[in-house]
């Protein structure tokens, strides 16, 4: 297969004709010409420097493709994928401000994105449903993908990858302040799920117990909040209301929505000495769950 | 008549400028002749936006014997990007001409 021809289709699929056939086949008809004519070993380099160019183009074009034309549904998936990645950079910023090096606050990335990505599963929900009450087969196995990725990468983020880049933070951040390599002991947020459940967790005394089981429930909870975020907004779009849904007032809802779960993980937080101690999280979640459902429900009647 | 001199950008300009030397180019060849002053991710970019405004035409060109891949287009300015060039030029000159020091 000729490089470029793979991206070539990605741009197909998402951008317009006249886009693609002004930018990206000129580009990519430029490269395939220039590796073909090169020797093995110059054909390396010109592909990588063919796919940078394909990603800069890519880059420049995108924000005006999706503010100016294309379906709205590709422009709310981009707002969707957008939302998530910036307010998972926003996340940095107070760590930034405590003046932690940039290569450093990198490896806070894995958290804040595993974080987000539940919230910026609304806006793709809207994307999907918002020109129909009665959503087509494609729309719904569409969506259930979409909740199956998700619910993956957040347990897979939280899970493993989280944890690696957290202890790694917190090694480099300890070299750092002391000025020679510093190891730091692990805590339970920089122990992978396996370890949680059977490994050296359960093992240690001062790990074990009620903190366990709280990072436990509490990755279990962020696991299934994208499916729970997908059904409730899936539900609320079911009931009869406006066509129009501006990308701006998805991106508010997700917004809520994130300040909704957080408020309510408090108080699962403070409900937990009462009840059942180390289920905050997931007191927290079936409250959300509870509330939201109740809500659509009556409007539902009233409507 | 009262109509406004169209502007280019610094890249649009240059790349008026070596379509007018040169007749017809690739894009990875306005790249080459840039001296690096044009970049391959965006010259592509800015070439779409010039044709949009009228400044070029383009054409896919003829595949030569036992090429492989998509088929190549070539740029060529069209009357109205030349028109501008020209006019700028000639700004240019007279402006020059006008800010020499002159003589006791």
């Amino acid at each position: 297969m000729m490089p470029g021809t793979r991206l070539l289709e990605f741009a197909r699929r998402w951008f317009p004709l006249s886009t693609v056939s002004s930018v990206f086949e000129p580009l990519v008809a430029d490269w395939q010409r220039q590796w073909s004519e090169a020797t093995l070993a110059e054909r390396r380099w010109i592909n990588v420097k063919g796919r940078v160019a394909f990603a800069t183009a890519l880059m420049m074009t995108a924000p005006r493709v999706a503010l100016t034309s294309g379906t709205l549904r590709a422009r709310l998936l981009i707002v969707a994928g957008t939302f998530w990645f910036a307010t998972a950079i926003l996340l940095l910023v107070p760590f930034a401000q405590e003046g932690w090096p940039l290569a450093l606050l990198w490896l806070l990335l894995p958290a804040h994105l595993t974080l987000m990505l539940p919230f910026a599963i609304l806006p793709a929900i809207d994307a999907m449903r918002r020109n129909s009450e009665e959503p087509a087969a494609a729309d719904r196995r569409g969506a259930i993908m979409l909740v199956v990725v998700a619910v993956c990468v957040v347990a897979v983020g939280q899970g493993w990858v989280t944890p690696a880049a957290n202890q790694h933070f917190r090694n480099e951040a300890a070299s750092h302040v002391n000025g020679h390599p510093t190891v730091v002991p692990r805590g339970l947020r920089e122990m992978t799920t396996a370890e949680l459940i059977v490994g050296d967790a359960t093992n240690t005394p001062a790990l074990n117990g009620t903190p366990r089981v709280r990072e436990l429930n509490m990755r279990l909870t962020l696991a299934v909040l994208p499916a729970l975020l997908a059904w409730l907004r899936w539900r609320a779009l079911s009931r009869p209301r406006k066509r129009s849904w501006p990308v701006v007032k998805s991106c508010l809802l997700a917004i809520a929505a994130t300040f909704a779960f957080f408020t309510v993980m408090t108080v699962g937080a403070a409900l937990e000495p009462i009840l059942v101690p180390g289920f905050g999280p997931v007191m927290a979640l079936a409250l959300l769950a509870a509330t939201t459902r109740t809500g659509i429900w009556w409007r539902q009647r009233a409507a | 008549m009262n109509e406004v001199l169209p502007k280019f950008s610094t890249a649009e300009r240059l790349i008026v400028e070596l379509l007018a030397r040169q007749g017809e180019l690739f894009g990875l060849q306005m790249v080459e002749e840039s001296g690096g002053r044009l970049k391959r991710g965006t010259v592509y970019v800015t070439l779409g936006r010039m044709q949009e405004k009228g400044y070029l035409e383009s054409r896919q060109e003829a595949m030569p014997e036992g090429a492989i891949g998509l088929p190549r287009r070539l740029y060529r300015p069209t009357g109205l990007a030349m028109r501008v060039l020209a006019a700028w030029q000639a700004a240019e000159s007279s402006f020059a001409a006008n800010a020499e020091p002159q003589g006791i």
